[in-house]
């Protein structure tokens, strides 16, 4: 049903009909889509939006906090009070991790009031990692980051920005002495120890005494106050969340980056503790753990020092089970991940899904089409992955719950296709039925069209993903593939035929792989297609020939973990100087389930071949599970026949080819035999073909 | 005995760097493959000859250790798949003796494929198993 715009105005139908026909740069187009944006985006009840970034400061100082406005207020104007001499050289950065809280509104509202301070709401986790995204948002040479309810010593920030100065291609952290209630230092840095379920006890230095003493070299610190210089910020771990391990963590990395930690004695810098002692958020020791072992995991450091303390402080019956959750999840497919960002529903079905935390996107909500709230929700999420620097994420979204890969390759260039108002994604969306995008696949020009983006990301991911991507407006199709949306499920059809219909995109890609590979051998020209598997190895392409069913791709995908560089895991396309090109289909893969899942071969960690190689083995393997791998060399010329019984082209209608397949044969090795199990095959393969590389 | 090969002017012979042959007859719409042993025993019949002669060629091309019998079960091989005919009697040394005398030299192999046949395997080697694991299949069209 079409909801009808109030105040007497026409339907949106009739606003899209005048943005498709009206120039995007006129006028008239951004009046028509600023009154298409309000009727088509709700209004979120209470959601802040984040500040305008303000003019490039040398030095961010840059907050995170928690339904905290009273300290917040006070950090804040004590450094525009006190340290009015910085003023003009600094920015202050608020970054509110509960931004439905009550404290929101008012810390929001001081960007009216506090020039140069910006407001930036966040809530798709908590935790203190959420302060690596200070550093993203800062518009600085430098950030100093500080918790929420600190107090400097005069003349400390002036004196910072004098010595960054001099520190302009810093790799470094800064610090500095912590002062107690009665002003005197009472700390400089931690000791590595562990206790009380954290690593780090506080430590005295005493040529911190004299606040003009040099800078000096100290271990870690609690991170109550650092900064370091934007561009070389290590980041935090992607998957931490919660609360605690990033003392140590973070100095480990700065010192293997080449840097150091040092303290500035005249940084001092107060901190406000609670009077009664506690902590204001309840400790999750699983959440602790987990943290601390995946700091440990990323910088290969001997997690028997975690186990132990934790074992000893929880007792190893309460702490084991926590540890073993965690351990799960670091060697878990689920941690290929950088982030998992779940839209919409509960968190905690997402999480009991996939083994581990999720950061919650809500989906802005957008009546008329909920499609364009879904696109906007995955446009911040591509939008948050690059500037965190994510290199891949998983969306999660529906139920059942569907799974969206996104590698950071695809980021921009995402962002760059999908619109970013209401309005033109309405357009766009609207659009997709005729126009989407194009691949030129050998001698077959591809049309994808699709209005559903579930579908748009799917396609866009695994129809031949290392060709480039054509505006399928310039040529004429040989086949058009459209997804369209019919109740419940997603039906595929090409060239107007319905091939297959199922709830979630993914499901559709091996019937529209397979129909696309028919379309395109179907059209080759000048090469001739094998039913191979085909991996290179040393320059040389490996081919497998062998029907459907035969294993092909679970061999294929063995050979690439073991190095080889991907060509296809159905088609050898053999040219008429017999070298063989790549065909870079995503691999489909059955993993024991008789429906098949597509995996691209960068998640083998394993390059695609981009130009032809001579063949430099034919290996013609019978699957036999029950058997032991036998085979034995074959004579070139029965490894033509083996190309002649696998090709789907007739050779009454190529008679060239046997020409072209004499060439391709003439530098290969040809084998005929059993094969066992995917994994002892490609170490009998390897064993067969010595070490190319 | 006289060995002659058959149709030998409408056949196109390629020999390939490890020493098999491709045969292409398009005259019968056959491919042929023979191995090292198969072709040395073709390039032996380039005229009409005895199994002694074909034997003594291949000897000086493939290996000195070829014996008669081997030649002999090369020449079967070939006559087989119809590309030699044979005439006169030879004594009918057995898979057992031939092995006995193999040495350093693989038997000989004769594979041949018909376009008939190629053409099924092309018909069955399309995109595969639409039909078994495509959960709908259905030819409506758009009206």
């Amino acid at each position: 049903m079409v909801k009808q715009p109030e105040d007497g105005m026409p339907g949106i139908e009739h606003f899209l009909c005048v943005l498709e026909w009206t120039p995007s740069s006129s006028p008239v187009f951004a009046h028509t889509s600023r009154i298409l944006d309000s009727h088509l985006l709700q209004p979120a009840n209470g959601t802040l939006k984040a500040s305008l970034p303000g003019p490039e400061r040398f030095l961010t100082i840059a907050m995170a906090t928690y339904d905290e406005y009273d300290a917040t207020f006070f950090t804040v104007q004590s450094i525009r009070m006190y340290h009015p001499e910085v003023a003009n050289e600094t920015a202050i950065l608020v970054l509110d991790n509960h931004p439905s809280g009550p404290c929101a509104p008012a810390l929001k509202g001081l960007d009216e009031k506090v020039p140069g301070y910006r407001y930036v709401p966040y809530d798709r986790f908590t935790g203190t990692t959420v302060r690596d995204l200070l550093f993203r948002e800062a518009n600085s040479e430098f950030v100093l980051v500080i918790d929420s309810h600190v107090l400097f010593a005069p003349g400390a920030l002036a004196k910072l920005i004098a010595f960054l100065k001099t520190q302009r291609h810093s790799v470094d952290l800064f610090q500095g002495p912590l002062i107690q209630d009665d002003l005197t230092v009472t700390a400089t840095h931690f000791d590595p120890i562990w206790s009380q379920g954290m690593f780090g006890q506080w430590g005295l230095d005493q040529r911190a005494a004299d606040p003009d003493a040099p800078p000096f070299e100290i271990p870690m610190q609690g991170l109550g106050v650092f900064a370091c210089r934007k561009q070389a910020w290590p980041g935090f771990n992607p998957r931490l969340q919660g609360f605690g391990s990033e003392e140590g963590y973070l100095h480990e990395k700065i010192r293997r980056r080449g840097g150091k930690v040092m303290c500035l004695p005249f940084l001092r810098w107060l901190h406000r503790f609670r009077a009664s002692g506690e902590v204001p958020y309840p400790i999750d020791w699983a959440q602790r753990i987990r943290n601390y072992l995946i700091g440990y995991d990323e910088l290969g450091l001997d997690r028997a020092a975690v186990l132990e303390h934790f074992e000893s402080l929880l007792g190893a019956e309460n702490a084991r089970p926590l540890i073993e959750a965690a351990l799960r999840e670091i060697a878990g497919p689920y941690y290929a991940f950088d982030a998992i960002f779940a839209i919409d529903g509960d968190p905690a079905r997402y999480q009991a899904y996939v083994g581990a935390p999720v950061r919650r996107v809500a989906a802005p909500e957008t009546p008329w089409n909920s499609e364009i709230g879904r696109v906007l929700a995955h446009r911040s999420i591509l939008a948050e992955a690059t500037l965190q620097d994510l290199r891949s994420i998983l969306v999660l979204e529906g139920d059942p719950v569907c799974e969206i890969r996104y590698e950071s390759a695809d980021f921009a260039r995402i962002l760059v296709e999908l619109p970013d108002t209401p309005a033109q994604i309405a357009l766009w969306l609207r659009k997709q039925g005729t126009r989407g995008f194009g691949i030129r696949a050998f001698d077959c020009n591809i049309r994808v069209a699709t209005a559903c983006l579930e579908a748009y990301t799917i396609l866009e991911r695994y129809l031949f993903p290392s060709l480039p991507r054509t505006d399928s407006a310039a040529d004429q199709p040989d086949i058009v593939v459209r997804v369209v949306r019919v109740g419940e499920q997603l039906q595929l059809s090409v060239e107007d035929v319905v091939v297959t219909s199922a709830s979630r995109a993914i499901h559709l890609v091996p019937a529209l792989i397979r129909v696309v590979d028919e379309a395109v051998i179907q059209r080759l020209t000048g090469l001739r297609a094998v039913h191979a598997g085909t991996v290179v190895l040393g320059g040389r392409a490996l081919l497998l020939p062998g029907a459907t069913h035969a294993g092909k791709s679970s061999l294929v995908a063995e050979l690439l973990r073991r190095g080889a560089t991907y060509f296809s895991d159905e088609y050898a396309l053999i040219d008429s100087q017999g070298r063989v090109h790549p065909y870079p289909r995503p691999l489909l893969l059955r993993n024991g389930c008789p429906e098949q899942v597509p995996m691209l071969a960068g998640e083998c960690n394993a390059p695609v071949g981009d130009a032809p190689a001579p063949i430099g083995w034919i290996l013609a393997l019978e699957y036999q599970p029950a058997e032991t791998w036998s085979v034995a060399a074959v004579p070139q010329s029965e490894g033509l026949l083996t190309l002649l019984r696998n090709t789907p082209h007739v050779l009454a209608d190529s008679p060239d080819m046997v020409a072209a397949f004499q060439r391709a044969v003439a530098g290969a090795t040809c084998y005929a035999g059993r094969r066992t199990e995917a994994r002892d095959a490609a170490e009998e393969i390897f064993r067969l073909v010595g070490n190319p590389s | 005995m006289q060995v002659e090969r058959t149709n030998a002017d409408d056949l196109l012979v390629d020999k390939l760097p490890d020493g098999s042959k491709v045969i292409v007859d398009p005259k019968n719409e056959t491919v042929f493959a023979l191995n090292a042993t198969a072709g040395a025993a073709w390039d032996a019949c380039s005229g009409p000859t005895t199994l002694s002669k074909v034997a003594e060629d291949m000897q000086r091309s493939l290996d000195p250790s070829v014996t008669e019998e081997l030649a002999l079960e090369s020449i079967l091989q070939l006559q087989e798949k119809n590309l030699v005919t044979t005439s006169g009697s030879f004594s009918n040394a057995t898979r057992r003796q031939v092995f006995a005398t193999l040495g350093a030299v693989a038997l000989p192999l004769v594979v041949s494929l018909t376009m008939a046949e190629q053409r099924a395997h092309a018909q069955s080697a399309g995109s595969g198993d639409r039909a078994t694991t495509t959960p709908v299949f259905t030819t409506t069209r758009r009206p």
